[in-house]
C-alpha cells in the first residue's frame, strides 16, 4: 500500500508549481492514498492531487482558501493509526515535546505535520513523527531557502517503509527509512 | 490414498466431477477388446448427438457400473503407450476408429512434441519441462516482497515511483497492467462451467497466460482468445487427472503424468506448443508487401486489412469453390467476407463453434493430422458446408440471417460427422493433388522445362504453411477444369466416379494440357510478382528513385496479376491496352531516336 505524504505547496503564491522532476515521478495508478498537510493553497492543486488517486485527505493550513478542510484528521492504513495536522497550531513550531503531546492527544502511531518546510522523520516512545517538508520548496517565515521534498510510505501490515524524495541541485535523491510497530 | 496425494487439488465433490467428465467425452468408441471404459455415464449423451456414427451403436452395452471401468484404464494406458506406434494411432484417429481416449492430453503432448514417443524417457522429459516452467515463474513473477528487499542493490533505481525501465518497481507496475488485461478475459472464461468459477483456477489461468506473454515478449503478446485455448487444456488435464488419481491401480508414470501439483506446468507446456502454431492467427499487423499489392485490386477488396491471417482465411474460403460451388457463390453474392467469421474460427481453433465437450475430440485430430495444423483448413470447409446445409434446410438466403448463423456459436451439435466430412474432403483434395503433381512433373521432365522447385515432391500440407495463397491457387486451378466440364452438382460426388469420368472422357489429353498450361501460367505469375517486388525494393532503395521505372514495374505487375487470375481479363483491360498503344505512339513521336 503506497501512501503519498506531502504538503506546504503554496501554489501559486510562493511558487508556480511542483518541480518537473517530482511531476514525472507522480503518475496515476501507483499511489493508493494521499495525505496532505495543507497549504496547497488553491482548488487547482487539490484537483491535481485527485488525478493521482481518488483517496485524498487534506487538513487545513494557515493559507488554505477552502474553509471546509478540518484542522486534524486520523486515517487508518493497515495496522497504523495515522494523525494528520498542518502544524501552525503547535507552538513552538515543530517542537518535539509539543508534537508528542499532540500525538498522545490524537492517540496515533504516526503523526504527520508540516509547516516548517523542513523534512524530518524520527521515532520517539515507539511512535513515529514525519514532516514531509515542502513539496515545491516554497520559502517560509523563518527560512528563505528550502529543499523541496515529499515522502512516500509503503505500508505492510505492521511495518512501514519510508521513501524520502528530495530535490538537491535539480536532482532528486531517494532515502529509505524503516519503522516497525511494536 | 489419491486424495492425500493431491494436497492442492480443488475441492470438488465426486459427483460433480463425474458429470463434468462425461460432458467432456460424450462419444465413446467401440471398445478395444477388453477395454470397458465409463460408458455408463457417456452413452446417453453420445447417442442423440451422433446418429451417423455407426461405430457407436456397437457400444450399446449399458451394463457397466463404476467398478467395471477401473481396470480398463491401466490396460488402455499400457496398450497405448507401452510401445507407442505413432502411425497406427494416427491412422486410428484419422479413420475415426479411436474417437476418445482417457489419456487425450498425453496424446496431445506426444503429437505436439512435448513428450517423446517412447515412454521410457518420459520421466526425465516431464521433470525437465516442469523445471522450465518453474524457472519462468522465478524469472517473471515479481514478488513485491522481494522487490523491497532488493533495495540495497540499486539505490536510485529501486523506489516505488521509479520510471526507469530496468527498475524492478517500474517493471512490477508495467506488468500489473498486463495482468489486469489478462484477468479481464480470464474472469469471463467459460463461466457456465463450475470449474472455472474457482478462484485458484482463475489464478492459474492468469499465471500461465502472463508467463507465456512475458516469456515471448513483443513477438507474441497476449491477445484476447488465447485464454479460451488455455481453458480447454487446463480443464481437460484436470478432469483426466481426477480420474487417474482416483483410480487405485494407476502406475507410477500415470501418476507422474497427471500429478495435480503440476497442472499449471503441464498446461503451460501444451499451451505454448499450440501457440507456436496458431500465433500467426493472432497477428494484427498488416503485411506491407501484400498491402502494396492491394493497390491493383478492386476497390472493395482493399477494405479488409491484409495480413497473413486474412490471406489464409480467404485462401481456405476459395477452396470451397471446389467442394460446394453453390454455397461459395451464395456467400460471394451476399458479400459476406470470410474473415468476419473465419478469423474467430481459426483463433479459437473452433472452440466457440462446437460444444465445449467436443473440442478435445476435434483438437486430437488437428494435432495428429500433421505438424502445421493443416487439418484446420478442412474442418473449416466442412463446418462451412455444414452451416450451408442449415441454410438450405431452412431456406435461408438473406444476408442478416446467414451472417447470424455463421457468427452464432455452438450451432453444430454433431461434431463427429463434421470431422468425418472434413476427413473426406482431405482425401478428395489429396487425390486431386497427387494426380496433378504427377502429370505436372511428367510434363516438366519431358520438356526439360526449367522450373526450380517444382520438381520437389512436396506434400500439399507442407507447402501450405509456406504460402497458403499459392497453395490455394494451385488447388483451385487444379479443379477449375472439372468445374468447367462438369455440372456443379457433380463436384461433390465421390472421388471414384470422378476419376472414372475423367478416364472415360475423350478429351483427356487436351484437358491435361490445359491444366498444365494453367499451372505454368500461375507459376510464371508467382515468380514474376516476386521478381518485380525485388526490383521495386531495389529501385525504391536508390537515392533518386526513378518514377518512370516504377510505373513500368506497376504495369508489369498488372500483367502478372492478370496471369495469376487476381485481375480479370475483361473489357477494361482491353481498354487499357488501347490507351497504352496510343500513349506509346506519343512517346515514339516525342523522341524518335528512342527504340
Amino acid at each position: 500500500m503506497l501512501v503519498l505524504v506531502l504538503g506546504d505547496l503554496h501554489i501559486p503564491y510562493r511558487v508556480s508549481g511542483l518541480p518537473q522532476e517530482f511531476r514525472k515521478l507522480l503518475t496515476p495508478g501507483r499511489i493508493q492514498h494521499i495525505l496532505c498537510t495543507g497549504n496547497l493553497c488553491t482548488k487547482e492543486t487539490v484537483d491535481y492531487l485527485k488525478t493521482l488517486t481518488a483517496d485524498v485527505h487534506i487538513v487545513r493550513g494557515d493559507f488554505d482558501d477552502n474553509p471546509n478542510f478540518v484542522d486534524q484528521k486520523v486515517v487508518t492504513v493497515g495496522q497504523f493509526r495515522i494523525g494528520l495536522c498542518h502544524g501552525h497550531q503547535i507552538v513552538p513550531w515543530g517542537d518535539i515535546e509539543s508534537l508528542s503531546m499532540l500525538q498522545r492527544q490524537m492517540d496515533v502511531d504516526i503523526l504527520i505535520t508540516g509547516h516548517t518546510h523542513k523534512f524530518e522523520a524520527f521515532e520517539r516512545d515507539n511512535k513515529f513523527f514525519i514532516n514531509p517538508g515542502s513539496a515545491t520548496g516554497a520559502f517560509n517565515a523563518l527560512n528563505s531557502s528550502t529543499i523541496p521534498s515529499f515522502v512516500l510510505m509503503d505500508i505492510q501490515q505492521g511495518s512501514l517503509t519510508l521513501y524520502v524524495y528530495q530535490l538537491v541541485n535539480e536532482k532528486f535523491t531517494v532515502e529509505r527509512l524503516e519503522y516497525r510497530k511494536a | 490414498m489419491s486424495t492425500s496425494n493431491i494436497p492442492d487439488s480443488p475441492s470438488i465433490s465426486t459427483s460433480e466431477i463425474d458429470t463434468e467428465r462425461c460432458n467432456l467425452r460424450p462419444q465413446r468408441p467401440p471398445p478395444p477388446p477388453p477395454v470397458q471404459t465409463d460408458f455408463s455415464t457417456s452413452i446417453e449423451l453420445a447417442v442423440p448427438s451422433a446418429e451417423s456414427d455407426i461405430t457407436l451403436l456397437i457400444t450399446d452395452t449399458p451394463n457397466n457400473n463404476v467398478e467395471d471401468n477401473r481396470p480398463s484404464l491401466l490396460f488402455e494406458f499400457n496398450e497405448l503407450f507401452d510401445s507407442f506406434d505413432y502411425e497406427s494411432v494416427r491412422n486410428k484417429i484419422l479413420n475415426r476408429q479411436m474417437t476418445t481416449c482417457s489419456f487425450t492430453t498425453v496424446l496431445w503432448r506426444i503429437f505436439l512434441h512435448c513428450l517423446p514417443r517412447s515412454s521410457c524417457q518420459w520421466n526425465q522429459i516431464i521433470d525437465g519441462s516442469r523445471a522450465e516452467y518453474d524457472e519462468l515463474v522465478e524469472k517473471y513473477l515479481l514478488d513485491l516482497q522481494k522487490i523491497r528487499e532488493n533495495y540495497a542493490d540499486a539505490k536510485h533505481l529501486n523506489h516505488p515511483l521509479s520510471q526507469e525501465e530496468n527498475s524492478l518497481w517500474n517493471q512490477y507496475y508495467v506488468y500489473e497492467e498486463l495482468k489486469e488485461n489478462i484477468y479481464q478475459d480470464v474472469i469471463r472464461t467459460c463461466q457456465e462451467i463450475k470449474f472455472f468459477r474457482q478462484k485458484h483456477v482463475l489464478d492459474l489461468l492468469l499465471r500461465v497466460l502472463y508467463l507465456h506473454s512475458r516469456h515471448h515478449g513483443e513477438a507474441l503478446p497476449y491477445r484476447q482468445g488465447m485464454h479460451e485455448i488455455l481453458a480447454v487444456i487446463v480443464y481437460l488435464i484436470h478432469n483426466e487427472s481426477v480420474i487417474i488419481n482416483d483410480y487405485p491401480e494407476s502406475n507410477e508414470i500415470m501418476k507422474k503424468l497427471y500429478d495435480p501439483k503440476y497442472l499449471a506446468h503441464d498446461s503451460y507446456a501444451i499451451y505454448s506448443k499450440i501457440m507456436d502454431h496458431i500465433h500467426p492467427f493472432y497477428d494484427f499487423k498488416s503485411n506491407n508487401a501484400i498491402a502494396r499489392k492491394v493497390l491493383f485490386q478492386r476497390l472493395n477488396d482493399t477494405q479488409v486489412q491484409m495480413n497473413d491471417t486474412v490471406m489464409r482465411v480467404s485462401a481456405i474460403f476459395h477452396r470451397l469453390k471446389d467442394f460446394d460451388r453453390p454455397l461459395f457463390e451464395q456467400l460471394q453474392e451476399l458479400d459476406i467476407e470470410p474473415t468476419v467469421y473465419g478469423i474467430r474460427w481459426l483463433r479459437l481453433l473452433f472452440g466457440r463453434e462446437i460444444p465445449f465437450s467436443s473440442i478435445p475430440n476435434l483438437w486430437t485430430v488437428i494435432f495428429c493430422y500433421d505438424e502445421c495444423f493443416a487439418f484446420v483448413d478442412f474442418f473449416f470447409l466442412a463446418l462451412l458446408m455444414e452451416i450451408g446445409q442449415i441454410f438450405k434446410k431452412h431456406g435461408i438466403s438473406e444476408y442478416s440471417f446467414c451472417l447470424q448463423y455463421l457468427m452464432q456459436s455452438n450451432n453444430i451439435n454433431d461434431v463427429e460427422s463434421v470431422i468425418q466430412k472434413a476427413l473426406s474432403l482431405e482425401k478428395l483434395s489429396k487425390a486431386k493433388e497427387s494426380r496433378l503433381t504427377s502429370s505436372y512433373s511428367a510434363l516438366t521432365q519431358s520438356n526439360r522445362y526449367p522450373t526450380p522447385g517444382s520438381s520437389k515432391p512436396t506434400s500439399p500440407t507442407q507447402n501450405y504453411t509456406q504460402n497458403p495463397m499459392i497453395d490455394a491457387i494451385r488447388n483451385s486451378t487444379s479443379t477449375t477444369p472439372f468445374i468447367l466440364l462438369s455440372p456443379p452438382g457433380k463436384i461433390n460426388s465421390s472421388k471414384a466416379t470422378k476419376e472414372s469420368e475423367m478416364n472415360d472422357y475423350p478429351g483427356k489429353e487436351v484437358r491435361q494440357q490445359f491444366e498444365t498450361n494453367i499451372q505454368i501460367q500461375k507459376y510464371c505469375a508467382e515468380f514474376m510478382n516476386k521478381f518485380i517486388g525485388r526490383i521495386r525494393n531495389r529501385v525504391c532503395g536508390l537515392p533518386d528513385s526513378n518514377d518512370e521505372v516504377l510505373i513500368q514495374l506497376n504495369g508489369l505487375e498488372q500483367i502478372a496479376n492478370i496471369l495469376e487470375g487476381t485481375l480479370t481479363f475483361d473489357d477494361r483491360t482491353l481498354e487499357a491496352l488501347a490507351n497504352y498503344k496510343q500513349k506509346e505512339k506519343l512517346i515514339e513521336n516525342d523522341n524518335p531516336d528512342a527504340i
